[in-house]
């Protein structure tokens, strides 16, 4: 890319120093908050940990009461941590989420 | 070209003439053509190397199930990333923000059933594909239709994968050097061809280890770069308004993208369609050294892969949906979706930069189409080759049956250009395509799912619930608002032309297909098929008849030795001082795992073998001469010796 002496913002852009033309004007783009209602915003993480709850309890159940994760064994109590982790790993994913976009 | 003199020209252009402009620019770049050149013969590189290690079928599909889970993870990445994911998703994501991610970031809900039912029942069962479980679990029948949807799936996945990549690519290398949509396709198609016919499952895991890394690796420096192009992190996130910035849709409001919808689409049928009923994923798992490594792999790639992925295919529509807030000139807002990634990427990147973002591309659709081809030859051998040859009287050897899939690897590939032809010729037949899919895949999905999962599922209601359930699909496509709007969850019905209910058709489908299947087994006698090892209830069978005797779980200790061969040990045997048994915790007769030390090989010289008495050698295996062949084993290097059950 040709070297340039930018000298106005346009010309800071033209120039391929976008970076420096954000960081030189300091330019946020904050967008106005929105007033977004209960539903949009918690309504699919309450369905999605709510009835895929349901469906990875009855998988931990159905694993358990056939004997397939058999408690007795200790690599398979590990596995059940593992699997509850994974669980609440993906809900603080996505809850944290959903704080920081309508707090941060 | 250089960024001023684009920008400027951009103010009487279209986005896709920019984006196809940008793109002809690259492809005249001799540095663009030494990377993809690069690529292409690394690739083929890996191909011609792990050829050698072959020396059965079951290194050909299963990679003679020798493989780390680190290995497996990394492959698995690469394949479940398709070339069209980086258009696709960075086009969802430049229109519905975060939310983007949704498909990549729901899939734990069924582990448990997955890495505690079908993984242990395929893997311990010796399930070689999944028609042959239909077979031992229903009966010939649910078999042979098993086999023609996979087999119609798969290949046509494969000329899907073929074309898509093409049409990615032509803008690049069409202007450059001239070359038709279906040059593009020969070009690709051999370089695949070749090294998954001589490579096979191994050179599809190694060569899917590197392309994981090169697609994951673009799209995180896209995100870089993207971030610096706005100044930090702080100022890309105020770029952005809230709502895009949720990670999860609009529940209902939406009709062409709702949570609610996506939810059943991709997290219940999806994830269940993607764990179970997917062929080349069940051989990937296959190919690790133990079940235990078949759930590290499937449980890393699910909690830190997918995210990671997600991240890499949608940046590039964040990205973009902050540039046109920031500077509608740069990219206006009236961009087209789909060209949104390559417009991205070129704004963001060198010219080599670039070149790295298309080798991204294509190794994104290799990584899935050698895993098909792979899978499709597996099939072949399996569900029709072998029984055909039974069923007259044949009796070949294992070397006969891994010529022929290298053939039908070979044939594979052609047959896949061949439908991408006709895909690129005739619009009906890539809709007849996805729609024979999008049918026959809800019935497959709950044949799998009650067969391993409901003990009273029998082969009567597997036979409904393919039939059946075909044609409850059908009426409710036929009257969608009267049948399908039932289960709508309050979506309204999209405005125009377009398809009404196209995520939460899903949740009807899945309702027919395991309704049917439920009242019909309810209805009809149990199965007299015995079931021992095939279903959740009868797993522990399963361990039993994959070592052919009692597991022995006593703790033991992994031993370090060096390695000698005895020419009179029978085949699959190894021996170890009396000493190193008692330090192995293990008896005559059970399981061991044989493996180079060097952990980074990931199991690529190893071997599982049978314990055969003991010897008065000290510190030593003994290998039989065959074990020793398949194992691959360096003069001079040591093994590690564990038992594994």
């Amino acid at each position: 890319m040709k070297a340039c002496t930018p000298t106005a913002s346009a010309e800071l852009i033209l120039c391929g120093h976008l970076a420096d033309y954000n960081r030189i004007t300091k330019r946020r783009y904050d967008v106005a908050p929105m007033d977004l209602p209960f539903d949009r915003v918690w309504l699919p993480f309450i369905y999605l940990y709510g009835v895929g709850g349901i469906f990875f309890l009855f998988g931990i159940f159905l694993v358990l009461k056939s004997g397939a994760l058999d408690l007795k064994r200790r690599t398979h109590r590990r596995w059940l941590g593992v699997l509850i982790f994974g669980y609440f790993w993906y809900f603080a994913i996505h809850g944290l989420g959903t704080l920081a976009a309508i707090n941060l | 070209m250089n960024l001023p003199l684009m920008l400027l020209q951009q103010a009487t252009e279209t986005p896709s003439d920019v984006a196809s402009r940008a793109a002809a620019a690259a492809g005249s770049s001799p540095v663009f053509w030494g990377i993809l050149i690069g690529y292409f013969v690394v690739v083929l590189g890996f191909g011609s190397y792990f050829a050698k290690f072959n020396r059965s079928t079951a290194d050909f599909f299963f990679g003679g199930r020798r493989f780390s889970w680190w290995l497996i993870t990394m492959s698995i990445v690469a394949t479940g990333v398709g070339s069209h994911s980086f258009v696709k998703y960075s086009a969802k994501s430049f229109e519905n923000g975060f939310s983007g991610t949704m498909a990549y970031m729901n899939d734990w809900f069924f582990m448990p059933l997955f890495i505690f039912g079908w993984l242990p029942i395929v893997y311990y069962m010796k399930v070689r594909s999944i028609p042959e479980y239909f077979e031992r679990r229903f009966n010939p029948f649910v078999r042979a239709l098993a086999t023609i949807v996979q087999l119609v799936y798969m290949l046509g996945y494969v000329g899907i994968g073929f074309l898509t990549m093409a049409r990615t690519l032509q803008p690049i290398v069409g202007g450059a050097l001239g070359w038709s949509l279906m040059d593009i396709i020969w070009v690709v198609a051999v370089v695949a061809g070749v090294y998954i016919t001589f490579g096979g499952q191994t050179a599809v895991i190694f060569t899917d280890l590197l392309q994981g890394f090169i697609l994951v690796f673009a799209g995180i420096m896209l995100f870089l770069l993207g971030l610096h192009w706005f100044g930090g992190f702080e100022a890309f996130w105020h770029a952005l308004p809230p709502e895009f910035k949720l990670p999860l849709a609009t529940f209902n409001d939406d009709p062409s993208f709702n949570f609610v919808g996506i939810f059943w689409q991709d997290a219940v049928a999806g994830s269940i369609a993607f764990l179970f009923m997917s062929q080349g994923l069940i051989m990937r798992f296959m190919a690790c050294r133990s079940v235990d490594h078949g759930r590290k792999a499937a449980a890393f790639n699910v909690l830190f892969a997918l995210p990671v992925s997600a991240v890499a295919v949608c940046c590039a529509g964040w990205i973009g949906r902050g540039m046109v807030n920031v500077e509608p000139g740069l990219l206006p807002e009236s961009v087209e979706p789909d060209t949104v990634f390559v417009m991205v990427a070129q704004l963001l990147s060198s010219t080599a930069g670039f070149g790295f973002f298309v080798a991204a591309v294509t190794a994104a659709l290799m990584s899935s189409v050698d895993t098909y081809i792979n899978a499709c030859a597996a099939i072949v051998i399996n569900d029709i080759y072998k029984p055909i040859a039974d069923w007259r009287g044949k009796s070949f050897n294992d070397k006969h049956y891994l010529r022929a899939a290298m053939m039908i690897s070979a044939l594979g590939t052609v047959t896949g250009v061949a439908a991408a032809w006709m895909f690129s010729k005739f619009d009906d037949l890539y809709t007849a395509h996805a729609f024979f899919q999008s049918t026959i895949s809800p019935p497959l999905v709950a044949c799998i799912f009650l067969g391993i999962f409901w003990r009273r599922f029998n082969s009567a209601g597997a036979v409904a619930t393919f039939a059946g359930g075909v044609l409850l699909i059908i009426i409710g496509r036929t009257w969608p608002v009267e049948i399908i709007g039932l289960f709508s969850h309050g979506i309204p019905l999209p405005e125009g032309d377009q398809a009404p209910y196209t995520y939460i058709g899903a949740l009807y489908n899945l309702v027919a297909c395991f309704g049917i299947g439920i009242v019909v087994s309810l209805l009809t006698k149990p199965s007299a098929n015995k079931l021992e090892g095939l279903t959740l209830w009868t797993i522990s069978y399963a361990r039993r008849f994959f070592k052919g005797g009692e597991p022995n779980d006593r703790p033991g200790f992994t031993l370090v030795a060096t390695w000698e061969i005895d020419a009179s040990l029978p085949e699959g045997t190894v021996q170890v001082d009396a000493e190193g048994l008692h330090h192995l915790a293990a008896d005559e007769g059970d399981l061991v795992y044989i493996c180079d030390r060097r952990w980074w090989l990931g199991g690529l010289r190893s071997a599982h073998a049978k314990l055969q008495g003991v010897h008065g050698l000290g510190e030593t295996v003994v290998l039989s001469t065959e074990i020793a062949a398949t194992g691959h084993f360096l003069e001079g290097r040591m093994v590690n010796v564990e038992k594994e059950f």
